[in-house]
């Protein structure tokens, strides 16, 4: 079975706020993934875990950043 | 100050944002304060030694960074979700556009009321993508950014895939 591509996603809303997502990471690999990406484009100001991170195997996490 | 508009977007990399100005308006349209490091040149602009821009009604101050000056044309395309490439076309109305430092040693992005919107996701886009290519340079080989995509709904998507 091929490997599923891993993806970080940054979404910048009409407003300015930005949402970073990660996309098909195995567990606590997306948050390795992701944090240098929201230190580097503001605070995290919500976190949230999908289901199937806490399954073991991780669609990803989504972080809101931004003022 | 009812003339100006604010990107809403925090910018925590100058040095990104100035070359997210570059990308928009071109390399020659962005005058930037001299200083060794970027770091110095927002110390300098908070102190108001900085480069002078002119507000609305022909005030000047000089607290910025860098600046793009009143009547610069701009040409920026973004790629659409559906394959098709906004084009983005205009002059700077007004005001110079401007990265100016705060006291505090923070910076922000002022533009005239007028200024297009569009532009200012143009601004959005390619700082986003700036600061993702400087993680992912970090983050070693493998890492790809891909060009920002504007969504139906206004939102941009900057993806960064990792390969092997």
């Amino acid at each position: 079975m091929a490997a599923e591509k891993e993806i970080i996603e940054i979404r910048i809303s009409p407003e300015g706020e930005i949402t970073v997502e990660g996309l098909g990471f195995q567990g606590d690999e997306c948050d390795a993934a992701l944090d240098p990406y929201l230190k580097a484009l503001g605070a995290a100001r919500e976190t949230r875990r999908k289901p199937e991170y806490f399954r073991g195997v991780s669609r990803g996490r989504t972080v809101r950043v931004g003022e | 100050m009812s003339k100006i508009v604010k990107i809403n977007l925090q910018i925590r990399d100058p040095e990104a944002f100035v070359q997210a100005l570059r990308d928009v308006f071109g390399q020659e349209a962005v005058e930037v304060l001299q200083a060794k490091t970027t770091q110095e040149a927002v110390q300098a602009a908070s102190q108001g030694k900085g480069l002078a821009r002119r507000a609305y009604g022909g005030v000047f101050f000089r607290d910025a960074v860098a600046v793009v000056r009143v009547g610069t044309p701009y040409a920026a395309s973004l790629r659409q979700e559906d394959g098709r490439v906004l084009e983005i076309r205009g002059r700077v109305p007004y005001s110079d556009m401007a990265l100016v430092a705060r006291e505090d040693g923070s910076v922000e992005l002022l533009a005239d009321h007028f200024t297009d919107q569009q532009l200012l996701t143009a601004l959005r886009a390619a700082y986003v993508r700036r600061v993702a290519e400087k993680v992912a340079r970090r983050q070693g080989l493998g890492h790809q950014v891909l060009d920002p995509v504007l969504r139906e709904n206004g939102e941009i998507v900057v993806r960064v895939v990792r390969i092997g």
